[in-house]
């Protein structure tokens, strides 16, 4: 696993959005719940890929007729530490970030914050 | 109403309001990722993400156009891909087997219509395509099709038969693709058949004849009372100047010299005509808020709530 070079708020964001509860992060997704461009999230994805911090995987094994498969990524389970350790350092909090609504730690466990846009996003 | 204010209004909101440019079909964001998944290069990679990105687009929900997710993952993502790409391969010793060189090649395969005027790019294109290389047709589409919505919309038709125009216009030049020899350009032979289908369209269909423009009511600046007269006063101009203003002012500059093959006038000429066409618009503006009896301070009277 490497050290992450240039990490931006962005970078930030998407750790939260991996260390958060949601399975099944496909890219949009995990754009939606951080509030970044795809655009800018795609090249994040890959980066934290190739630093292995990520594994990314096929959401079935067998392209089948049933259309192009979604590409799920999760975070390495190695990278755990270092991700919480990097947004601890950048941001002071370790906050997880959902689709459905941002949780945050507070001292006795896990709270739920409403986002604001509502349910489901 | 005050020169200065319809000035502001107009040159603010129009852009907002006729700007629905986004709701194309499906198949064009579809052709758009291809192509610029094809640009990354490594095999590997045009794979992966050609599924990838195809797949994430059926999940993107309503408020997002397909065809914005499109251009915003190849305008945004897809130069950073490429060069995370490039310094992987650098980093990596290279292998030298048949594999690794079709790898790198594949990214390095010329792509003739690079760098060129645009004149010169489609021709290029066009004559790459014939030749069966369909990168050079995606870059076509990708460029191009801003161009022919906007006249198939300036000609009158609804958002829904817009669209099927435009895919017509699409299928037409590859179904004549082989012999395809329009010696005053791609874009004048674009704008002429789009207009004709166009016509056809409102003949076969009745119904297409819209005297209610469809306002997109998804739209932030129409839910407000000043957006929607502007759209009115918009949807109020002769084809012409609708045209002409989505040419001018919506699609690009670019754009000037063909408009003005089209109208039979000189480049220079193109600016006073949409001058003309504007001031039109502003008075056709006046009268529609002094009819709905709206203030005419802006400020006050309404806030454009951006997404």
């Amino acid at each position: 696993m490497e050290s992450l070079a240039r990490v931006t708020d962005a970078v930030l964001d998407v750790l939260e959005v991996l260390i958060g509860p949601d399975e099944d992060l496909y890219g949009l997704k995990i754009a939606q719940a951080a509030g970044r461009k795809t655009g800018v999230v795609y090249p994040i994805l890959n980066r934290l890929e190739e630093a292995g911090w990520v594994d990314s995987f096929w959401e079935r094994a067998e392209r089948t007729d049933r259309g192009p498969r979604r590409r799920f990524y999760r975070l390495d389970p190695q990278a755990l530490n270092a991700a919480r350790s990097l947004l601890l350092e950048r941001r002071g909090v370790v906050r997880q970030r959902s689709s459905t609504g941002r949780l945050a730690p507070t001292g006795l466990g896990v709270r739920r914050l409403n986002h604001g846009t509502g349910a489901g996003r | 109403m005050n020169g200065w204010l319809g000035l502001l209004v107009v040159g603010l909101l129009l852009p907002l309001v006729v700007n629905e440019f986004g709701d194309v079909s499906h198949w064009l964001a579809r052709r758009v990722l291809a192509w610029g998944a094809r640009r990354l290069g490594a095999s590997d990679m045009v794979e992966r993400y050609t599924e990838e990105w195809q797949a994430d687009l059926e999940c993107v929900p309503g408020r997002l156009t397909k065809l914005g997710y499109a251009l915003g993952v190849v305008v945004w993502g897809v130069p950073r891909l490429r060069l995370q790409i490039r310094l992987r391969h650098r980093r990596q010793p290279k292998v030298d087997t048949p594999e690794k060189a079709t790898e790198v090649s594949a990214g390095t395969r010329v792509r003739p219509w690079e760098g060129l005027a645009r004149r010169e790019r489609h021709a290029v294109c066009i004559a790459e395509a014939k030749n069966g290389d369909k990168r050079a047709f995606d870059v076509l589409i990708a460029e191009l099709t801003p161009l022919v919505w906007h006249v198939a919309r300036g000609n009158r038709l609804n958002r829904n038969a817009a669209e099927e125009v435009t895919q017509d216009v699409w299928l037409e030049l590859v179904h004549t693709l082989g012999s395809f020899d329009e010696p005053r350009g791609l874009t004048t032979w674009l704008i002429t058949s789009t207009r004709r289908l166009a016509r056809q369209r409102r003949t076969d269909d009745a119904s297409a004849e819209n005297h209610r423009p469809d306002v997109d009511d998804k739209a932030p600046v129409l839910r407000q009372a000043h957006g929607k007269a502007l759209w009115r006063a918009f949807h109020r101009l002769p084809s012409s100047s609708q045209e002409l203003l989505r040419l001018t002012v919506l699609a690009s500059r670019e754009y000037y010299d063909v408009v003005a093959i089209e109208l039979g006038l000189e480049a220079e000429q193109v600016v006073a005509a949409r001058g003309e066409a504007l001031g039109h618009l502003r008075r056709l503006y006046g009268d529609e808020i002094r009819h709905e009896g709206l203030a005419h301070r802006p400020g006050s009277s309404w806030q454009i709530a951006e997404d």
